[in-house]
This record gives C-alpha cells, structure tokens and sequence, in this order.
C-alpha cells in the first residue's frame, strides 16, 4: 500500500516536474517547426509571407541547382574539418589535462573557456586585426621580407575553418576531460594486466570507454557549426558562404519559404550526421548493451 | 620444468615512499610456487602498494621485485607474467563476457578460434559458460567476480594477484566464493598473491599469512602460525580476539608468574630474564569455565553474547576485560547469568608469549 502511494506520489512529481519544459518546447520550438515547414512547402509572395499553392519547387530547387550542392558540400566539408581539428586537438588536450590534481585542471579549463566570454563578434574582429590585408600577420611578413604583396587569408575556407575552430574547440575539451576522469583507473590497470601496451589499452579500453563524451563534444561542435553565422560572414566575407549565410540572405530578399526550405535542409544535414557520429562512436556501448 | 625452490615471487628490501609516508618498508618475502599467500593487515599497513608493485602499477624507491627469477622491477605492467583481479572487478563494461575473457590471449596475439576455445574453457571452469555473451552490466556481483577471475587465470600467468576481492561481495556469497576460489586456485597450482583486511578469510585461504602493519611484515607464517602462536599482541589482537595476561619472568625465563604471582605458566624455552615483564596471548576458545576452588583467575561475567554457534562472555577480572568463547549448548553453560562469578582456566601450552608492544 505504501509502495503504491509512493510510486504514485512519484509519477504525479516526474510529470509536474518535466510538464513546463515539455509544454515550452512543444509551444516554442515544435508548433512553429511545423509552421515553418509548412511555410517550406509554398511559393513566395510578394504581399504575403508564402503564396497561396502548394509546391514542393524549394526542394526542389535546392536538390537540382548545382549552386546549391556547392554550398550544401562545403557546410558539410567546413562541419568536416572544423569537427576534426576539434576532435584531434581536442583530445589531445583532454588527455594532458584529465589526469591533473583537481585543482590545476579546474584553472586550466577555466582558462579555456575565458575566450568563450568574449563575443564571437568581437573574437572575428579580432580575427580580421590579425590575419587581415593590414593584419598583424600581413605586416610582420612584409616587414622580414619573406612577402612582397599582402597574403590573402581572409575570405577563405580556412580562415572560417580556423575562427570556428577556436570557438568550439573548449567545448569539445570540456566534454573529453568529464569523459576521462569519469573513467575508473582500475580500467587501464586491467587491461595492462592483461598485456595491453598503452597505445592498445587506449584503442581497446581508454577511447571507447571515453565515446559518450566524445559524442557528445562532436554533436556540440558539429550542430554549433551549422549554427554559426558571425564568424562565417564575417571571415568568410561574400566568397564563403554556408547553408546559414543562404538562409539569411534569402530571408533579407523575403523569399520566406525558400529561406524556410534551407532550413529545413540545415536540419536535416544535422540529424544525419548526428546519427551518423552516434553511430560510429556507439555511446550506449560503455553501458553495455552491445 | 619449473625449479621447485625458485619462487614464483621475490620482494627484495623493497621501499615505497608517497611523499613522506613510508608505504612498504624494506619488505622482503618469498611467495612459493604453487602457494595461496595473503597480505593480511589493516589499511594503510601497504599490503595494496605491496601487490601493486609486484604488478608495475607502483616502482620501488628501492629494492628489487622479482617474478620466477627475473628481475622486473624496472618493468612495465604489460610485459610481467602475473594476472590480477581488481577489487571493483573491472571489467570491460563495452565487452561481452566472451571479449572480456579472450582480451589478454587477443593481446599476445593467439588466433581467434584458439582463443574462443580458451576463454570458453574458463569459463566453464567457473561455472558460467552460459554467460558468454552478456555484458558485465547484466551479471550478478557474484558472476562478475566469477568473470574476473576467468579472465585472469585464462593468462595463465606465473602469479595471479587478487585485490580484495571478495570484499564487493555479501557474507554469504563470499564464503561461497572463498570454496571456490581456493579449489580452483589448488587445481590450477597458480602461485597467489590475495590482499585482505578479513582475517577470517586470510586464514580459510592461505597457505601462507603475512601480516602487515606500517609498511612491514610482523609476522609471516602458515594460518595456524599466526593464528595459534602470534608473536607479537598486534598479530594476536589483529587475527581474532585474544587475551592478554601480563606476567613476570622466573626461573631463568622458563616461566611467567601471572596473576599477582598466583599462577604459574611454564614456558617451551626460555623467553628472557628473571624480572622481565611479559605479556602472554591467550585465545577466547581456549580458555575455559572451571567450578569455583579451582585454581585459576577469578572473575564476573558481564555479559553473556548468543551467537549460535558459540557464545561470547565478557568477564571483568579484577578491571581487566576477558573474553571467553564457549561452544554453544556447552554444559558450563548452563544456569550461567551476568553477575555471576566464575573462575577462567586453561592449558598453559595454548598461553603464548609475545614479543615486544
């Protein structure tokens, strides 16, 4: 009798506790996803925020304009590589960091994140001031000789590469130290005892073992890419554009349901390759189940 | 062959410091082939740095580990013969049952099929070949251990090394496991080294006992050693209750005047000088309820402790605290209540000297 209050007692708390968020999110993020692919699904007017037919000519304009491949390739390319870097630098950095006294590792993550209370308006300016035409890079260059005309670093793929890079990259180092020190040492002991090298015990032991919070770094820095618009426009300038500078460009020429069309295009990119990280990495291992 | 005087394990005046705490102190011990050895102490007494060092975990300060006369004390973990069972287990939580076992034989390169073979045999050797293809998570505390012990002995390594590991484990699963634990290490002949705080276990496994305390070795002997004839009043206070008497020495050192000199307890041989003061152990069980005018020490039953098996008596003899284990449904039982005065005897062969504090 008394197990059956309590378990009712438990249900009715669970379901008052976990009703805002759910009512919030199904009022704020999933009525107005369904609006906005509903939105997709139109022409534009020029009155109006969608026309009056229905049509499916947005996908399929941007599944048969090679304009569109381009772009679409190199967000995934850019997601890519930034990912990557992330995800190599990263752990690397995680793993110097994991095994130090409490204390030392709280003041070098602290460090790491100080960059994150800047904005990132500010931090591609800052960006601009050093690798611009007058830049700090350009001039030093010039300066020794080694240059006779300015390099051109900015615009590019991999000056949005680096900017987006040194945004994330704290991220991905949080979630990798977590996942380290969440590690039993007795794990690494085990399989030294059982005639594991350190470079076998870490690809047989230490990275699975670590994959929840790798996933989960990857999934924040990957989704925080596509995201990102700032520091695309602002060192990618008019030259390097991604899925997201499309969608702001259409939406500031009010072509509504195109801009709504791309959005939904960046989603799905995302949950594609947020199955595809899941399941390469397979998280749900470390529990067990296969 | 393998030489039957050549130890299977050798620590050489070994020396650990953490800091300025001296772990392990110019410890040395033999662990023969083949035997069941127990570290057996209070934590912090550096039994557990001990077995780590056998292992590679921790490096000596000073001294030298030896593993079948090689000397590895500058050798890593992975390249020493010894496998170890860890006190949480351990087990590869993202591996079956079947990868968890077959993880060493795939580390020194044996083929697949002979390794599946092996670890399906080791399995079977601890009663779970059914198991095979669950994951850790899905196992009992009990087939967990199971586990871990499959997956070392499946090495089969020079020495095995176990971490307290019954200590995870209820009472009644852990008695269980000692049996099986000590049959299978029998049939093996693996050399063991086992680290434990429960002296009960110690004693139900060993063959040998090394009790430790600050970094050392108090006493190293077979359970019955250290049990019956402890050396010193840490061992004999350590493994078990015991009984101690306070005498003085007399003719030549060859007895201990005990009791304000109404006792007299002869000695095996002399164990100093005339005048010296003594301390004899004296085990609960061994002492016994003898009827009033018998010669012995007087004392009052305190409290009176029923146990099942046996019951426990505290008695106050003349302020110090005496403890008497007397088989259950013993005829001296009878009647007995708390207040009651009694009068405590024993074989004086069963009172055991002690050296030093």
């Amino acid at each position: 009798m008394m197990t059956q209050g309590y378990s009712l007692n438990r249900q009715t708390a669970a379901a008052a506790l976990l009703a805002p968020p759910l009512l919030f999110i199904g009022l704020f993020f999933i009525v107005p996803l369904i609006n906005l692919f509903w939105v997709s699904l139109h022409g534009a007017s020029s009155s109006e925020l969608f026309g009056a037919n229905l049509t499916g000519d947005n996908y399929y304009r941007i599944l048969t304009d090679s304009f569109y491949h381009t772009i679409i390739l190199r967000t995934l390319w850019a997601g890519m590589t930034i990912l990557l870097l992330c995800l190599v630098l990263g752990y690397a950095t995680a793993y110097v960091i994991a095994p130090l006294p409490p204390r030392t590792r709280l003041i070098l993550l602290l460090l790491l994140v100080a960059p994150l209370m800047v904005s990132n308006v500010i931090r591609a300016y800052g960006w601009i001031a050093i690798l611009g035409r007058q830049g700090v890079v350009n001039s030093l260059l010039r300066s020794t000789g080694l240059i006779d005309g300015p390099l051109l670093l900015l615009n590019s793929f991999e000056a949005v590469a680096f900017g987006l890079m040194t945004i994330l990259l704290p991220y991905m180092v949080v979630s990798i130290v977590n996942a380290l020190n969440a590690i039993d040492r007795q794990y690494s002991e085990a399989a030294q005892s059982l005639k594991a090298n350190p470079v076998r015990t870490f690809i047989y032991v230490i990275w699975p073992l670590s994959s929840p919070g790798v996933a989960s770094g990857m999934l924040l820095v990957f989704l925080l890419t596509l995201s990102a618009y700032v520091t695309i426009t602002l060192l990618g300038g008019p030259r390097m554009k991604l899925l997201v500078s499309l969608v702001f460009d259409s939406v500031t020429a009010f072509r509504w349901p195109f801009a709504a069309a791309l959005s939904f295009t960046l989603l799905t990119l995302a949950l594609l390759v947020a199955g595809l990280i899941l399941a390469v990495l397979r998280p749900a291992r470390v529990q067990g189940r296969g | 062959m393998i030489n039957a005087t050549e130890p299977a394990v050798r620590l050489s005046h070994v020396t650990k410091r953490f800091g300025q705490a001296v772990a392990v102190d110019r410890l040395s011990l033999d662990i023969p082939d083949g035997s069941f050895f127990s570290l057996l102490g209070p934590s912090g007494c550096g039994k557990t740095t001990s077995l780590r060092m056998i292992a590679g975990f921790e490096t000596p300060d000073e001294g030298d580990v030896f593993i079948r006369s090689q000397n590895v004390t500058r050798i890593v973990p992975h390249k020493r013969d010894f496998a170890m069972v860890f006190q949480n287990f351990a087990l590869f939580p993202h591996m079956s049952v079947a990868e968890n076992v077959a993880f060493g034989l795939k580390m020194i390169g044996i083929g697949r099929a002979e390794r599946e073979q092996r670890a399906r045999d080791a399995l079977s050797m601890v009663r779970l070949p059914q198991f095979a293809d669950r994951y850790p998570k899905q196992l009992s505390g009990g087939q967990q251990q199971r586990v871990a012990i499959a997956r070392a002995i499946v090495m089969r390594p020079a020495v095995l090394l176990l971490d307290e590991p019954l200590g995870a484990l209820d009472k009644n699963l852990r008695e269980e496991m000692q049996v099986e634990l000590r049959s299978l290490q029998q049939n093996l002949g693996i050399a063991t080294v086992f680290v434990t705080h429960d002296q009960e276990e110690a004693l139900t496994l060993s063959d040998t006992i090394a009790v430790m305390r600050d970094g050392r070795i108090e006493q190293c002997g077979t359970p019955s050693d250290v049990y019956e004839r402890p050396i010193n009043r840490f061992v004999a206070t350590f493994l078990g209750a015991s009984n101690v008497l306070r005498g003085k020495l007399i003719n030549g050192g060859r007895h201990a005047l005990i009791e304000a000199g109404s006792l007299s307890i002869p000695m095996e041989k002399s164990v100093g000088q005339d005048g010296d003061t003594i301390e004899l152990a004296i085990r609960p069980e061994r002492i016994i309820l003898a009827p009033q005018g018998v010669q012995g020490v007087p004392a009052i039953i305190k409290a009176i402790v029923y146990k099942g098996a046996t019951v426990s008596l505290y008695c106050d003899a003349s302020g110090e605290e005496r403890v008497v284990f007397v088989p259950g449904g013993h005829p001296s039982l009878t009647g007995l209540q708390t207040g009651a005065s009694v009068v405590l005897t024993f074989d004086p062969t069963h009172a055991v000297p002690l050296r030093g504090q």
